[in-house]
């Protein structure tokens, strides 16, 4: 029997380890104890690493931009005050409609909008040949991270966390092929689910044929989303046509956000 | 071999992967080194540490990179494995031979990767964007594999001696074996 064990050693060890990664695998639907122990401990012992090795890559990274860019922060600065003289005239205006809205929600009786809380992350690690989109953050269960959190930018929604490990979370990118979030189109409130297709767009699914949906019409986040605010861009249709089945449309939706340039955004967090 | 240096140059190719390599991609192409590095070691030996450093890399990739657990492990023991049994079969002592086979190793790993995540998960991938990617990263493994391995020779030594199964992408094999007769 040793002898037997002995031969086809190799054939055994990788049916076992072909049993364990396809275990592990399939139990993505539903982590248990285990995948999530072991993810932990593996991110435990990796995140440290991956957190130095990115602090040096930003550090030479702008070490080497600062000394040939000079010209182009000055004409930024420039742009950057007149942004910020617009913006904050915008800003008083909107506080301004802000508290009318309040005053009047007050006097109808309206119930009280949840408050957001923002925590600012930095996503320390991707993996560029992975056919999902998925990155890591420097956020975790110590910074009170949860599973289903919604991740947002300046710009627009980025995802959802899908792991949590103590110091450091996976963030799952609206591009996935795993993610759909509920949209709604701004201009005729037709609400849809955004589904992810892992090809660089995303999909918005179940709109009738009839529905008013033009190329160009922005997406937001629909009231009906339990992990976003409402009314924040999500992207732009694309591309509208018919369906295979001609009850509904096949919509492409251009995403806002440049992921693979994306480092850094928002934890969105419900304040209790 | 050093298993400690082993173990090293292991977890700095799945940090170097996942921090440098998204930095560093050249139009959005980006090589896989924990790939290469797989294929290299499995090359290399034809014991079982070519499956288990499969496994463990693939595993470790999957958390570094915040892939599923196992989806990288599986793909990479399916590749290593292959790669431990063809190996004296295929490989000859010259750089062409080593193009061809990192190229075809890349289209399996894609293939297997598509396969896996469409049929367990139900990702829905369309099969159009296999080949698109496979391609441009085999020609990207293509490119830098011979050279990666050249500069890793010195880790694991050929287990049967066939020291050029490996080779250089520098001077062609017959070359050095005349180099090697006469002194």
């Amino acid at each position: 029997m040793p002898e037997f064990l002995w031969k086809w050693r190799r054939e055994l060890i990788f049916s076992l380890l072909i049993i364990i990664s396809l275990v592990l695998l399939v139990s993505q639907r539903q982590p248990g104890f285990f995948s999530l122990t072991l993810r932990q401990g593996v991110a435990f012992v990796i995140v440290p690493f991956q957190k130095a090795s990115t602090a040096i890559i930003k550090r030479s990274r702008s070490l080497l931009s600062r000394t040939h860019s000079l010209k182009k922060l000055r004409w930024q600065n420039a742009d950057l005050k007149r942004k910020v003289e617009k913006l904050s005239l915008r800003n008083m205006m909107l506080q301004e409609q802000a508290r009318e809205n309040e005053t009047l929600r007050q006097e109808l009786d309206y119930q009280k909008r949840t408050p957001w809380a923002f925590l600012p992350t930095e996503i320390i690690a991707r993996d560029p040949v992975s056919w999902l989109e998925r990155v890591v953050a420097d956020r975790g269960s110590a910074d009170d991270v949860e599973v289903g959190d919604g991740v947002i930018s300046p710009l627009g929604i980025v995802g959802r966390i899908q792991n949590v490990g103590l110091y450091s979370s996976t963030v799952m990118l609206l591009l996935d092929a795993q993610s759909s979030v509920a949209g709604l189109v701004e201009r005729s409130r037709i609400n849809g689910t955004l589904k992810g297709t892992g090809a660089g767009y995303l999909k918005l699914k179940y709109v009738a044929s009839d529905d008013d949906v033009r190329v160009g019409d922005r997406v937001v986040t629909s009231p009906l989303s339990s992990l976003f605010p409402p009314g924040l861009l999500i992207g732009e249709i694309a591309s509208v046509a018919p369906a295979d089945d001609g009850l509904m449309l096949d919509i492409q939706v251009k995403p806002v956000i440049q992921f693979k340039t994306l480092d850094r955004f928002l934890i969105l967090r419900k304040e209790d | 071999m050093n298993r400690v240096l082993l173990v090293l140059v292991a977890v700095l190719a799945v940090v170097a992967q996942t921090t440098l390599v998204p930095v560093l991609n050249v139009a959005g192409v980006a090589p896989d080194l924990v790939f290469l590095l797989v294929i290299f070691i499995a090359l290399r030996r034809q014991t079982t540490l070519g499956l288990w450093m499969a496994f463990g890399l693939g595993l470790l990739q999957d958390v570094a990179g915040g892939g599923l657990l196992g989806q990288n492990a599986l793909v990479l023991l399916g590749v290593a494995y292959l790669a431990m049994y063809l190996r004296r079969k295929f490989f000859q002592e010259n750089l062409v031979s080593q193009v061809l086979v990192l190229l075809l190793f890349t289209l399996l790993q894609q293939f297997l990767s598509f396969f896996w995540l469409n049929t367990l998960l139900e990702t829905g991938f369309p099969f159009s964007l296999w080949p698109r990617r496979a391609l441009t990263m085999g020609i990207m493994h293509a490119v830098l594999g011979p050279f990666l391995f050249w500069g890793l020779r010195g880790l694991i030594k050929d287990e049967d001696g066939a020291r050029n199964i490996v080779s250089s992408p520098g001077p062609p094999s017959h070359l050095s074996r005349l180099g090697r007769h006469g002194s």
